[in-house]
């Protein structure tokens, strides 16, 4: 009777602590319609695919993508961002907290039109009251990372300008890019939260978006501190990939024909693999930051690619022949000041 | 008999020990194996965990290590394994700690058949547990030229864990081959062995090694030498690697005015390099800046454009107006990036007799840019003519700046200026003019940005069905069924979201009364009093309201326009009422549009 009384005390406070990480909506949502078709959400499997779009919102607002379990089960996973501000002083751990923020305050533009304006950041000395320098200093490998969150070559202004130059050439804007990173982190959480670690270090799984079968893996790390004086936090390694399928390799070779053999396999292996971490959709989202060349970037064009924003041939449009130069390419103040993308 | 006894019992406990003995052996074996199965399915970073399982290992580890080093591994990823094996054995050894081990791991050093990382984990070990008889193996390793750089410099760091001091000449010479993997390793040996010789080797080190080696030396020294270190970070002040120096800068800064007499002196010194005293600046400027103002004043004559720089932000900062003349005489400065700096702090400071140099200085082609930021941020309207004329000058940048400018100044003057530059071929000029313009908000204004957005977008007529009245919005809208009063023609967009309704009354009342009477039994709210809509030949008034609309927090714009009088009643009013509405929430994304829509009401003929 004792151990019982024990055991529902434990419960109880488990259920206690487990409840404020919860969902507001999404949590409560236990199933969806579609077609006038009830399917349950995950964690249940099903057998076969729901004919339903991936990413696909509904009439409600909830964001739905389609995940393939290890066990070969398709699952229905709600991954809509959200915005629920932290206490005051709070670190970004394990939640979604606000995924649509944007640093009006120091980029007005960029709040206003999803893109920066060149001319704001040539005038920007502080981010989030942080100086350039600071950030930049802390940013460099060796600074508040080994890996860094920039090249030894670049800097945050640099940095900024460079993938804000991207995302504008591929006619996008930073808050519709980085969306599909929000989805892949927030199947994260959705999975951690019921409890598919159980003990695995390294957990890997696939989803559908936009018709394509898109690899995930990801597995902690030690936590990093962010380089603005914000509330993110890293704790996370995710790898994100797919698979070119024979027209996209075809149409590469044909387009990129002077490259070598092993630069083509590497121009491929740019567009189609993202080794980064869950800081990268936030800082995007809130700075147009998506990290320098380092081993945690998030390529703008990488994700447009990867998760088919946009067909191979409209991003090659975009960059005519410069594709490879301008994946590998670090954004160095002296290039990206005297203009245009190299 | 007894005696047969004592034998048989010796004999038996003999045999049972041996017994014994031979049972427990591969008990022992097994577990060892087991332990070493368990360290291998272990990450790297978690290797620590099992630090001191291996203590009493005894022979018996041996075995099990020894098939482990030498074991062959096959398929994909196989060389992988073999590194991962043999390091694992490297690593156990080390927490074996016997001399046993210290032999086996000294073999391993120099053996070439094993996998480098095998090797350079040896090596690691050997440091680990302070095995000073590995001294002359490891120091044979290090100074041997054709072994690898990486074993070389782990090597160096094991002799750096054996604080061995006969290595120190060895270490300091190899800094002369200017290879950095092994200069890393040298100093972190040098900054373990932290002798006066090891001191000597970490300053020559400043002198020949890469810039993120010399960080590391300069923590060492700061470590070794603790009543240097003022002296070692004024030092590294004038060192030529960045990431140096902002440490330097970053503990002087917190140590506060008790070193303010150092950087003062070091800044004074002709000696100093200009490095040095741009720095001095930076670290002053974020103490007590007012103490030392004079010595920024006189730094923005300095011949280093840097020191002027920093100065002048500096001096930005104290914000005092006794500053403002050197600043403003900066503007003329030969650097272009000084009078951009200078132009910069000026907006920061928003002095007024600034204004007219600021507005001389858009004319700079380097740097007028950021005098048209500084007048923009002053919201300074006596510049607004020339930041007019810089929208058309050929450099894109200056454009840019004019129209983020106008922008913030907010004049009704720019309006027409800022709708031709909402066609200007640079985008950014286009989008910064839209948002001038938007933040201006006068109906020309918002007219010109709703028309530019509706570009390419078709748009087309609705005109009320049984009332001579039409509004113009975009194509594919459609129309509401309004059953309960034929006379309310309602159209919205595709996603209902923005709704138009026009229709008709006939009342003795004005315009302008019988919109607050109509509104006031809507339930809508507003502020202050009707507004005239403008553009409209005719009597009409509008307001820009909230309240609740089909059951939606809603935003509704209600005007109503008199059109003459009553065919039917000679003293009544023609009133045409046009209500457009949307949720309150979507408000500002349809703002424009519904401005655009409300401006687009005509009457037929």
């Amino acid at each position: 009777m004792t151990f019982k009384l024990k055991s529902m005390f434990t419960l109880y406070l488990c259920l206690l602590s487990v409840a404020p990480c919860l969902h507001s909506q999404e949590s409560k949502l236990r199933q969806i319609s579609y077609n006038q078709k009830t399917y349950p959400l995950y964690p249940v499997g099903l057998n076969e695919c729901p004919p339903i779009p991936s990413p696909w919102t509904t009439e409600e607002g909830v964001e739905i993508i389609i995940g393939i379990t290890r066990e070969n089960k398709y699952t229905l996973i709600p991954v809509t961002l959200e915005n629920e501000k932290l206490p005051y002083g709070e670190k970004l751990r394990m939640k979604r907290g606000e995924q649509l923020k944007v640093d009006g305050k120091d980029f007005p533009v960029l709040a206003k039109t999803g893109l920066h304006s060149e001319i704001e950041l040539d005038q920007t000395k502080a981010i989030t009251g942080k100086s350039i320098a600071e950030i930049t200093s802390s940013g460099r490998p060796g600074g508040s990372s080994g890996a860094g969150f920039m090249a030894h070559d670049e800097d945050i202004i640099s940095m900024l300008i460079g993938d804000n130059r991207l995302v504008k050439k591929l006619g996008s804007t930073h808050p519709e890019i980085v969306r599909p990173l929000f989805h892949v982190w927030n199947l994260i959480l959705e999975g951690t939260e019921h409890g598919v670690w159980k003990n695995e270090r390294i957990h890997s799984e696939s989803i559908l978006y936009n018709h394509h079968s898109i690899h995930l893996k990801y597995g902690g790390r030690g936590w990093q501190e962010s380089i603005f004086n914000d509330e993110i936090q890293g704790a996370y390694h995710i790898e994100m990939w797919r698979e070119l399928d024979q027209n996209e390799k075809e149409f590469l070779k044909m387009k990129y024909a002077h490259l070598s053999e092993e630069n083509r396999a590497d121009l491929m292996k740019k567009l189609s693999h993202i080794h980064t971490g869950e800081m990268v959709p936030y800082y995007a989202m809130r700075y147009g930051f998506y990290e320098g060349h380092t081993g945690y970037r998030a390529d703008p064009i990488a994700i447009v690619f990867i998760f088919g924003l946009k067909s191979i041939e409209e991003i090659e449009k975009a960059f005519e022949g410069n594709l490879y130069k301008v994946l590998a390419d670090h954004f160095m103040s002296s290039d990206v000041y005297s203009g245009g993308i190299k | 008999m007894k005696m047969k006894h004592i034998i048989v019992f010796i004999i038996f406990g003999f045999i049972g020990n041996v017994g014994y003995a031979q049972e427990d052996k591969p008990s022992k074996l097994e577990r060892w194996s087991r332990l070493v199965q368990k360290f291998r399915s272990l990450s790297y970073g978690q290797w620590r965990s099992m630090s001191g399982e291996f203590n009493d290992a005894g022979d018996l580890i041996y075995k099990p290590l020894a098939d482990l080093l030498r074991k062959e591994e096959t398929g994909e990823g196989a060389w992988r394994r073999v590194e991962w094996n043999q390091r694992s054995v490297a690593w156990i050894l080390g927490d074996v700690g016997t001399e046993k081990a210290v032999d086996f791991l000294v073999d391993m050093l120099p053996d070439t058949t094993l996998n480098l990382w095998g090797r350079i984990e040896a090596a690691e070990s050997l440091g680990r547990m302070n095995a000073v008889r590995a001294v002359d193996p490891l120091l044979e390793t290090f100074k041997d030229k054709e072994s690898d750089t990486q074993l070389r410099r782990y090597a160096a760091r094991a002799l750096g864990d054996l604080q061995c001091q006969k290595a120190v000449s060895f270490l300091i010479k190899a800094l002369n081959e200017d290879i950095n993997r092994i200069d890393m390793g040298v100093i972190y040996a040098l900054g373990n062995i932290g002798s006066d010789d090891a001191v000597d080797g970490l300053l020559y080190a400043l002198e020949c090694t890469e810039n993120y080696v010399r960080g590391s030396v300069y923590q060492h020294l700061r470590r070794l030498r603790p009543e240097k270190e003022i002296a070692f970070l004024l030092l590294a002040l004038e060192d030529s690697y960045w990431g140096a120096r902002e440490v330097a800068v970053k503990i002087l800064s917190e140590k506060g005015e008790e070193i303010s007499g150092s950087l003062v002196a070091l800044f004074e010194n002709n000696k100093t390099s200009h490095t040095g005293r741009w720095e001095t600046i930076r670290i002053l400027g974020k103490m007590k800046p007012e103490k030392y103002t004079k010595l920024f004043l006189e730094a923005l004559k300095d011949e280093d454009r840097r020191i002027r720089d920093e100065s002048a932000v500096v001096l930005g900062r104290i914000n005092a107006s006794k500053t403002v003349k050197p600043l403003i005489g900066l503007l003329k400065d030969e650097n272009p990036y000084v009078r951009e700096e200078a132009a910069w702090v000026l907006g920061e400071m928003k002095p007024e007799k600034a204004i007219e140099f600021l507005i001389d200085m858009l004319d700079d082609k380097d740097s007028g840019w950021m005098a048209a930021i500084s007048l923009g941020k002053i919201g300074s309207e006596k510049s607004v003519k020339s930041l007019i004329g810089m929208l058309m000058v050929k450099e894109i940048k200056q454009r840019r700046a004019a129209a983020w400018a106008l922008g913030k100044i907010q004049s009704d003057k720019a309006v027409e200026p800022l709708i031709k530059a909402v066609m200007d071929e640079d985008d950014e000029v286009r989008m910064l003019s839209t948002l001038a313009l938007e933040m201006i908000g006068t109906h020309g204004a918002l007219k010109a940005v709703e028309d530019f957005k509706l570009v390419g977008q078709d748009k087309q007529i609705y005109k009320h069905p049984r009332l001579d009245i039409q509004v113009e919005a975009p194509s594919g809208w459609k129309q509401l069924p309004r059953p309960e009063d034929r006379l309310i023609y309602e159209i919205a967009d595709t996603e209902e979201n923005v709704h138009v309704m026009l229709w008709y009354t006939a009342t003795m009342q004005d315009a302008k009364g019988y919109l607050e009477k109509m509104a006031d039994m809507k339930g809508l709210h507003w502020e202050g009093e009707p507004m005239v809509v403008e553009g409209k030949e005719d009597d009409a008034w509008k307001v820009d309201a909230t309240g609740i609309v089909w059951g939606i927090d809603a935003r509704v714009f209600l005007t109503v326009i008199q059109n003459g009088y009553d065919g039917r009643h000679v003293d009544h009013n023609a009133l045409y009422i046009v209500m457009i509405w949307c949720p309150e929430p979507d408000f500002s994304r349809h703002k424009l549009q519904m401005a655009n829509i409300l401006n687009s009401v005509k009457f037929t003929e």
